[in-house]
């Protein structure tokens, strides 16, 4: 056929491609699923520390 | 007296007259069906421009004679064909769309479900289906002149994304430009045709009708801050070749987020993106030129380029189906389909066909995820082909 390319040389293409484009989606939504939670975690904990700070002033008044 | 007054009845042929109907066509498209006309109308009046003979609005300078239209390695010597030498083949026009692109796109639904990502990286199988399918049509009719690198270009239509088609192109294979950037915007701009028939060949009625509660959880600005730094960070140390892509893209959405650069993200999001549209969809129309599109390989790209897209509709679809086996909260598949990069025209397929089934079911915010993430998807894709092969 005279094809400059080989099949195995496509699928180490194609196969490769689109797992590392698989990949770095996961690892990008992973990332963002984590910065959610802290984000969350350290907003849920300064709440909680303002809640605690309230409660003290009050019975201390 | 009158050699240097060429009158351009004299140079009209057939296929210039197919052109310019075809611009016509277009021109009608986006005016009185108001089809995307932000594309269409640039692209068909630069068809019908361009095929008028004479105009010069293509000529390019190769090896001391005008030639009519744009080649590679020549020097540009028209309207056209400069602003899409120093717009286009030096990678600025579309690289700076991203940019405009990223200011006036909202990462919140994405946000607030990340899992939509993988619905965007399931839209790209189509990329490498279609890339495949180009290198089996490559094989079997040498003549087209298709492999590995023309075969990305072709796959990448699939990701429906204009600027990346254009940007991968013409790192990979810049003869092809014209008839790939021409099927990435013309299938764009027929989403709401291509989509439908392929949403329905995939789902049932019941799964069309799955309702998918309206409330999202809120992200909060410091999460739509970060995102932009923290996904140009990852994506470029794993895909270094995305960079100009996805760094303009980022860039461009950082400035709308930050809350401290109105100003520029409103330039981004308006007048700048504006500009670029106008001249790159005059360039586009202007390879509607009869001499470079109605060639075997042109055409041969332009059918190749809907089963990219088709192929990519499919697998999203198909991907959400999948995702629907293991999770607990079902997902209506359709908005899979708009794992493509057509922001936000696949999304408003989805939305649509989503209140057809179900009057009640509001898809849009829903399929904003997959469809932001099909860009994202897309550009990661082309700077994958790029690492390998540019």
């Amino acid at each position: 056929m005279g094809l400059d390319w080989t099949w195995a040389q496509a699928g180490q293409i194609g196969g490769f491609g689109f797992g590392l484009v698989f990949g770095v989606l996961i690892v990008l939504a992973l990332a963002i699923w984590l910065t959610g939670l802290i984000l969350s975690r350290i907003t849920a904990s300064k709440g909680e520390v303002s809640n605690k700070e309230k409660e003290d002033k009050g019975s201390n008044g | 007296m009158l050699d240097f007054f060429q009158i351009g009845f004299a140079g009209l042929t057939w296929g210039s007259i197919i052109m310019i109907t075809i611009g016509a066509i277009l021109l009608y498209l986006g005016i009185a069906k108001k089809m995307e006309p932000l594309l269409l109308v640039p692209i068909g009046f630069g068809t019908v421009l361009v095929n008028l003979p004479f105009g010069g609005l293509m000529e390019c300078i190769v090896a001391g004679r005008v030639v009519e239209s744009y080649a590679i390695g020549g020097e540009p010597a028209g309207l056209i064909s400069r602003i899409f030498h120093y717009g286009i083949v030096w990678e600025i026009i579309p690289c700076l769309i991203f940019l405009g692109l990223g200011a006036m796109t909202d990462f919140g639904p994405l946000i607030a479900n990340p899992k939509t990502l993988i619905l965007g990286a399931g839209a790209q199988f189509g990329v490498y289906f279609a890339f495949f399918v180009a290198l089996l049509i490559g094989g079997l009719w040498p003549d087209l002149h298709i492999g590995i690198k023309e075969a990305c270009s072709i796959g990448i239509i699939g990701g429906a994304d204009g600027p990346t088609t254009i940007y991968l192109t013409n790192r990979l294979a810049p003869h092809f430009i014209g008839a790939t950037a021409v099927a990435a915007y013309t299938y764009m701009a027929l989403v709401p045709i291509i989509q439908p028939p392929v949403i329905k060949l995939l789902t049932t009625r019941k799964e069309r009708e799955i309702y998918m509660k309206p409330q999202q959880r809120l992200v909060s600005k410091i999460e739509e801050i970060l995102f932009p730094v923290i996904a140009a960070v990852i994506i470029i140390l794993l895909v270094p070749k995305s960079a100009p892509l996805i760094g303009m893209f980022m860039f461009g959405n950082l400035l709308t987020v930050s809350g401290v650069t109105d100003r520029l993200a409103d330039t981004a999001a308006n007048a700048f993106i504006n500009i670029l549209t106008i001249l790159l969809g005059l360039c586009i129309g202007a390879f509607l030129s009869a001499q470079t599109f109605l060639q075997w390989e042109s055409l041969a790209v332009f059918g190749l380029g809907v089963v990219a897209f088709a192929a990519s509709t499919a697998f999203g679809v198909l991907l959400a189906k999948l995702m629907n086996l293991v999770s607990k909260e079902k997902i209506n598949p359709m908005i899979g389909a708009a794992g493509v990069s057509a922001v936000p025209m696949s999304a408003r397929v989805v939305q649509k066909m989503g209140q057809e089934a179900n009057p009640k079911n509001f898809l849009l915010m829903h399929a904003m995820g997959p469809n932001i993430a099909g860009v994202i998807g897309t550009a990661t894709a082309a700077g994958i082909f790029l690492g390998m092969l540019g």
